[in-house]
């Protein structure tokens, strides 16, 4: 067996997924689609975070009385050896999709407001054998970079924050009700496509946390950890840019300070924060690569995940290539429809668990 | 994992390799001026920032003017960059100068909108609404050669704290104000004075001999920059619909709050034999408070309440500390409501919601259809809000505290 898993305590474990999830939270932001009615994202999305950990913790529970220590063998034991691979399809596309996400933006800014005269290529030709060469060596090393790089994001992105605090206006907040009821659930609802996956790999990576319970417990800290950044950090957003300009903003906290008219050091670290952060995208889109990889080798019981791993960078490498691409109307209607509808291909594994583990019990 | 370690950090840190270009293969536009054109639609300058040679060590360092007219900033960088032996790079720029004929025309909407992200000029960049020719402005702002953007931001900045008669106001805020319509915007108005010595001019005149004054009539200013801030322009939307002068400035920063020091000098009117004569008045903010409601007609109201701490700097001998106290709290708030009310006014005679009644508004909308339905721009000829000034005489408390 090569799954490059290792062994892997709570700070590693809370760290990688709690990395992830603000990642997703904060840098995947489709600005035209979050903020189109209003902005609520400081309530939606720590809300969105929180909801995403009911299904992990009910594969959790499922897992606890299966005995498995990770997703794949539970989904072995529970479906068979024909139905696991196929019912965890979804899941392995959807962490692929939760690692293109943030690059894409991350690619977008670079190439829009960093480089100068730079294509897409040639910037992820630094950014994806990165992330890739991470996700090969293992869910051990993911969880040790993680520890590592959370300290110097999470200061960069309080300087960043704190740094704006002069520019902070409360009406820009208002109208407070946003688009409404319906709005409001309809994205929480679409988020949890960003927030489902990095949970349930935290199962998927069971053994290398040291059982199902301890995933469970890891995914609960985590987000609520980082439920709390997000609310943090879209806050400050909310009041620095008001909806409509937001709405037209990609990854407004690389702009959170150009409305201070003060000329410093301080007030110029945007480009040196954006890297830090590309960092952070990079560990969390290796994550979620090794765990679709070897969620993908367990269900379909392979001996190696790197076969994987090289198949599902090469799909990573295409998706934030269809995506920093995707002023085709076509791609825009994909990006539009995984957006709407893609929390249910997350939940899909889930749902697929309930009935066939409820019999299992019966018998 | 050591090895994950480094080889992650350095080749991420390789990405500063992207299309690496020398710092001297760069021209860093400073400043950006936008004038009408003869032949063409425009005519931009930028203004570069000049490094300091080897040879020149005066720590002087300077700046270079290009400039040229184009039907857009595209084509004028295009035009420039074939002429010079460098790239222009707009990620320092901090000024952008528009003469007056283009900002009356709504040209700044075709500079921001089409170009900034673009040509990655950041949106802090502060506008400056030259009252005759940017070119003009932008020459006079450097005729010093002080061409350090930094330094020469940071003063207006001081400028509007020390005597707040200035306004600025970042990219990012007129783009806030034109695509939310919850208020407009006001930039600093710029002013040239062709005939000013500069210090410049004066230590060459002293270098070569001569009287460093000998053109100076009595009453001219002398020194310092060409170009100056002369008050404030007005927008409504992109366009630009109106001006403030200095002191219309100061009430205009009052009313928002903005306000950290200043000066007012008027004439004393308490009565007695110091009646007539010229009195200052230091004012500093005490409290700022706005109150939105609406009617049950359904009119929209606004209350705003300014407290303002004052103490008289220079007045007539004649004039006690009792009959200064008297004429504070009494004339003296009067005078600064009439202020408020009459530079509002003038405000929505140039359709600008300038001292942004508008974001009250929003406050008490509770969705986004409500706040497009509510229509503010077309509310907004008829609004009046109400301006009500408390002074505490700050020197008086001083006086009793010493007792």
């Amino acid at each position: 067996m090569r799954m490059n898993e290792g062994r892997i305590g709570w700070a590693e474990g809370i760290s990688v997924s709690a990395l992830t999830l603000f990642s997703c939270g904060v840098f995947a932001l489709d600005p035209s689609f979050a903020y189109e009615n209003g902005n609520l994202t400081y309530l939606s999305i720590p809300l969105s975070m929180l909801v995403s950990l009911l299904p992990v913790l009910f594969i959790v529970g499922s897992m606890k009385k299966t005995g498995s220590r990770d997703l794949a063998s539970h989904m072995r034991k529970t479906m068979g050896g024909v139905l696991a691979p196929a019912a965890a399809l979804p899941l392995v596309a959807a962490l692929v999709y939760c690692a293109a996400r943030p690059l894409i933006n991350f690619t977008e800014v670079l190439h829009r407001l960093v480089y100068d005269g730079v294509s897409y290529p040639a910037i992820l030709s630094f950014v994806i054998p990165v992330t890739v060469f991470i996700a090969w060596k293992g869910f051990e090393s993911i969880g040790r970079l993680a520890v590592i790089f959370t300290g110097f994001i999470a200061l960069s992105v309080a300087a960043a924050a704190i740094s704006a605090a002069p520019s902070f206006e409360t009406y820009r907040l208002y109208p407070l009700y946003s688009g409404g009821t319906g709005s409001f659930v309809s994205f929480t609802a679409s988020e949890t496509l960003m927030f489902i996956p990095p949970l349930a790999a935290l199962t998927v990576c069971g053994s290398g946390l040291n059982g199902a319970e301890n995933a469970g417990k890891t995914a609960a800290v985590s987000a609520a950890a980082a439920a709390f950044a997000a609310c943090a950090v879209q806050l400050a957003i909310g009041l620095v840019y008001p909806y409509r300009v937001l709405s037209g903003l990609l990854m407004p906290l690389y702009r959170i300070n150009f409305l201070s008219l003060a000329q410093s050091y301080a007030l110029r670290l945007d480009k040196l924060f954006i890297m830090v952060w590309l960092n952070g995208a990079v560990i969390s889109a290796a994550y979620c690569i090794y765990a679709a990889s070897r969620l993908f080798a367990g269900t379909f019981a392979m001996r190696d995940v790197t076969p994987a791993v090289a198949a599902l960078s090469a799909a990573l490498l295409f998706t934030v290539m269809f995506g920093v691409l995707r002023d085709f109307a076509s791609v825009s209607r994909v990006d539009s429809a995984v957006k709407k509808y893609g929390w249910l291909a997350a939940a899909a594994p889930a749902v697929l668990a309930i009935p066939r583990f409820r019999r299992r019990e019966k018998e | 994992m050591g090895l994950i370690l480094i080889t992650a950090v350095l080749l991420l840190s390789l990405a500063g390799c992207l299309s690496p270009v020398s710092l001297d293969a760069y021209g860093y536009v400073i400043s950006i001026g936008v004038d009408s054109g003869v032949e063409k639609k425009y005519y931009y300058t930028f203004a570069l920032q000049r490094e300091l040679s080897e040879q020149n060590t005066s720590g002087e360092g300077g700046a270079i003017t290009l400039a040229c007219e184009a039907d857009s900033i595209f084509e004028a960088v295009g035009e420039i960059e074939g002429n010079i032996p460098y790239s222009l790079n707009f990620s320092r720029t901090g000024f952008i100068v528009m003469g007056r004929e283009p900002a009356e025309a709504g040209a700044l909407r075709e500079l921001v909108t089409t170009s900034f992200d673009t040509l990655k000029i950041r949106t802090s960049a502060v506008v400056i609404v030259a009252e005759n020719e940017a070119y003009e402005f932008i020459g006079g702002l450097f005729a010093n050669n002080d061409a350090n953007i930094t330094k020469l931001q940071t003063a207006l900045m001081l400028d509007k704290e020390k005597t707040g008669m200035d306004t600025l106001m970042s990219v990012s805020r007129l783009i806030e104000a034109c695509s939310e319509g919850r208020f407009d915007y006001s930039s600093a108005l710029g002013g040239y004075d062709g005939e000013l010595i500069t210090d410049m001019e004066q230590k060459k005149a002293e270098s070569e001999g001569g009287d460093p004054l000998e053109d100076a009539q009595k009453g001219d200013r002398v020194g310092g920059l060409k170009s100056f801030v002369n008050g404030a322009a007005l927008f409504s939307g992109w366009r630009m619909t109106g001006t403030l002068t200095r002191e219309e400035t100061l009430w205009l920063n009052v009313s928002l709050g903005e306000l950290r020091t200043a000066v007012v000098d008027l004439v004393y009117t308490g009565g007695g034999e110091a009646e007539g004569t010229a009195i200052s008045v230091g004012i500093s903010p005490g409290g700022h408070k706005r109150t939105a409601c609406f009617t049950p007609d359904g009119a929209f109201r606004v209350i705003v309440d300014v407290t303002l701490k004052a103490g008289v700097r220079q007045k007539d001998e004649r004039i006690s500390s009792e009959e200064a106290d008297a004429w504070l709290k009494g004339s003296f708030r009067s005078y600064c409501e009439e202020r408020l009310k009459a530079v509002f006014l003038i405000c929505r005679g140039a359709s600008s919601d300038a001292m942004r009644f508008g974001t009250e508004a929003s406050k008490l909308m509770k969705t986004p259809a409500e706040w497009e339905a509510f229509a503010w721009k077309d509310r907004y000829p008829a609004f009046e809000p109400e301006f009500i000034v408390t002074v505490l005489n700050v020197e008086k408390y001083i006086e009793e505290d010493m007792q």
